[in-house]
């Protein structure tokens, strides 16, 4: 006998949810159904311990520093935001200001060039594992 | 503690929920801060719901506060709030519990966290689990559940919701969340059978993984 369709009508029925036309669809299947019955009865008792399970509540004191500290969150976000940007335009605008200074000859440029490029690849490369072991890192939960 | 989705919050209020995120999304941040106190409790309380751990509950309900405000710009004028809040927390609490996945938490350190009286070692299968302790093992079981399952308990047996709110919650027919109802009751039934005849199915649910799987 095909049960699926009667899964989610025992569903249903559990939850109070059953119109009278399935009710009745569903009955005559359980009548002539032992194991949709005796799952029914599982599902029934194993939702009434879910439904007895209490989570508990959070604290006034917890509830009432919430919004402040999502301000907080948002303020925050947006300094870095802005700090970020403020340096990478400043950043770039100095870039810009020494590349095109008439004054400083190719040769100095490019010697100065040469250690700042480099620091910069360093930088980048142990930004980039730092990244990668953080992602697969499997203790870093463990409290030291 | 039934919700109508997001009325129920809202009774009472001056102004709607879609009235304030309106006005959040043209930058009132006073008007988003009172949408956070409306679902402030709620929002933890499924985080807590989702993750077991009441700071990290803390921490991924408030996250989820500050994305929805980054994101507020993709709010649809004149829909309902939560149900779009609730897909940024969903979201979120995902996230969390997909990088957790890769750590081994055993079950019963969420069910401690929750103060329950958990019996340590393998229990006796002749033996009859007082309700409370049944509870507890229960509770440890939906927190090992994939995420899509935990979830439609929760919103169950928790939130309260009926099935209509749950199929505008999660975006999805009637159909569904019976027969994901169907699948996470099956399959917490399946564990605790596992685990009280011998001991074991402490280790995670992994075939609905980030739960997309079970629509």
């Amino acid at each position: 006998m095909a049960c699926g369709r009667f899964k989610e009508l025992m569903m249903a029925s559990l939850d109070g949810e059953i119109s009278a036309e399935d009710r009745a669809q569903l009955e005559s299947h359980l009548a002539e159904c032992a194991d949709c019955r005796r799952e029914l009865d599982e599902l029934s008792e194993l939702s009434e311990l879910v439904g007895e399970i209490e989570l508990p509540r959070p604290s006034q004191e917890d509830m009432m520093k919430y919004w402040p500290s999502v301000y907080a969150k948002i303020e925050r976000g947006a300094g870095w935001g802005l700090l970020v940007i403020g340096v990478v335009v400043w950043v770039a605008y100095g870039v810009f200001l020494f590349i095109t200074d008439p004054t400083t000859g190719s040769m100095t440029k490019f010697l100065i060039a040469l250690p700042v490029v480099g620091a910069l690849m360093l930088l980048v490369s142990v930004i980039r594992e730092r990244v990668n072991t953080s992602k697969t890192e499997r203790y870093k939960e463990v409290e030291r | 503690m039934v919700h109508d989705v997001g009325q129920a919050s809202q009774a009472g209020h001056e102004i709607s929920d879609a009235e304030l995120a309106s006005k959040a999304k043209r930058g009132n941040i006073d008007a988003f801060g009172e949408l956070v106190e409306r679902y402030k409790e709620r929002a933890y309380m499924i985080a807590l719901g989702f993750v077991g751990n009441p700071d990290d509950a803390m921490d991924l309900s408030q996250e989820a506060f500050v994305k929805a405000f980054k994101a507020i710009g993709s709010f649809k004028d004149g829909c309902d709030f939560y149900p779009w809040f609730y897909a940024v927390l969903r979201n979120t609490c995902f996230n969390f519990l997909r990088r957790r996945k890769t750590r081994k938490e055993n079950s019963l350190d969420a069910a401690r966290e929750y103060g329950f009286d958990v019996v340590d070692g393998a229990p006796d299968p002749s033996a009859t689990l007082e309700r409370k302790e049944m509870r507890a093992l229960v509770r440890a079981q939906i927190d090992n559940l994939a995420p899509v399952h935990k979830e439609i308990l929760l919103l169950r047996h928790y939130e309260l919701l009926s099935y209509k709110q749950m199929a505008g919650v999660l975006g999805c027919p009637i159909g569904t969340v019976m027969s994901r109802l169907y699948a996470a009751r099956q399959m917490l039934k399946v564990r605790l059978t596992r685990y009280m005849t011998d001991g074991g199915g402490s280790a995670s649910e992994d075939d609905v993984g980030d739960g997309r799987g079970g629509r």
